[in-house]
């Protein structure tokens, strides 16, 4: 863990994370958590009057996950971009394999900006999630 | 990009430490004390005055379905504090689409962040090619 703020090496790759198995209890705290109640996350019988074999999991949940795994790699850096694309669903009782690398280093007046490419991927290796984080020094906004 | 279907706001919103605890203990943080995550305002959706306009939109095509989020910062959303939050939502077509576009900005007008959520539109009827496979 690097604790000064010095940018991260172009191309470093973050540790793998595994995120799961998601148990129906999870995505009912999650959507208490956070609010999002859609029943396709939360009513199996409903997921699966729209084909979905099992409930998926909240695309914003992968999206999250991301967040503890970049803090852990840098703690003195903080996100001020974070975005995400969400592909194939996760679902319950599956896991996701979170993946990361820095793509860019970016400079201004502020300092440095690095380009972190995100991937989430199902137990099948599908892409569940593309998205990149943009994090500064923590007090440089 | 169409006319925005709706503008709603400003709402007044907050932080609070139980809510921002709650939202790190599902989201896999180690520790549940901390500031809010950049994912944690996808908390201000929840508000009925935001989240109607979305599900009576939506309604008109069929289910809506998280398809991409972005945050972006001017600064931190800080712990315990309050905002206001004004949020335009647009519709796209081909494929049906509805965009929330949400500024958060502190008391004194300044903005802080925005949050931009999109929503792909499900009509039943094409659900069958859209949905994974049932596992074999």
């Amino acid at each position: 863990m690097t604790a000064d703020r010095t940018p991260p090496r172009l191309g470093e790759k973050l540790p793998t994370a595994t995120v799961g198995p998601f148990a129906p209890d999870q995505l009912a705290r999650y959507a208490e958590a956070s609010g999002d109640s859609n029943p396709l996350h939360l009513d199996a019988a409903f997921a699966r009057g729209f084909g979905f074999p099992a409930r998926p999991v909240h695309g914003m949940r992968l999206l999250a996950a991301f967040e503890p795994l970049l803090a852990d790699w840098r703690p003195d850096l903080a996100a001020i971009d974070l975005r995400g694309q969400f592909l194939t669903p996760v679902l319950e009782g599956e896991s996701a394999v979170l993946t990361a690398r820095v793509a860019k280093i970016e400079n201004d007046a502020n300092g440095f900006i690095a380009v972190v490419r995100l991937m989430a991927q199902t137990e099948k290796g599908a892409p569940a999630l593309m998205g990149e984080a943009r994090l500064r020094p923590r007090g440089k906004f | 990009m169409t006319a925005p279907l709706d503008r709603v706001g400003p709402l007044r919103v907050s932080t609070p430490a139980e809510s921002v605890r709650a939202f790190r203990r599902e989201t896999g943080w180690r520790d549940a004390d901390g500031p809010p995550p950049a994912s944690y305002p996808v908390v201000f959706m929840r508000m009925p005055e935001i989240g109607e306009p979305i599900r009576r939109a939506a309604q008109e095509i069929g289910l809506p379905v998280h398809e991409a989020q972005h945050f972006e910062y001017a600064r931190p959303v800080e712990i315990d504090a309050e905002y206001d939050v004004t949020m335009e939502l647009r519709r796209e077509s081909d494929p049906p689409r509805l965009v929330s576009i949400a500024e958060v900005c502190d008391l004194s007008g300044a903005f802080v962040a925005r949050v931009t959520t999109t929503l792909r539109l499900i009509d039943p009827a094409t659900v069958a090619r859209l949905a994974p496979k049932a596992p074999s």
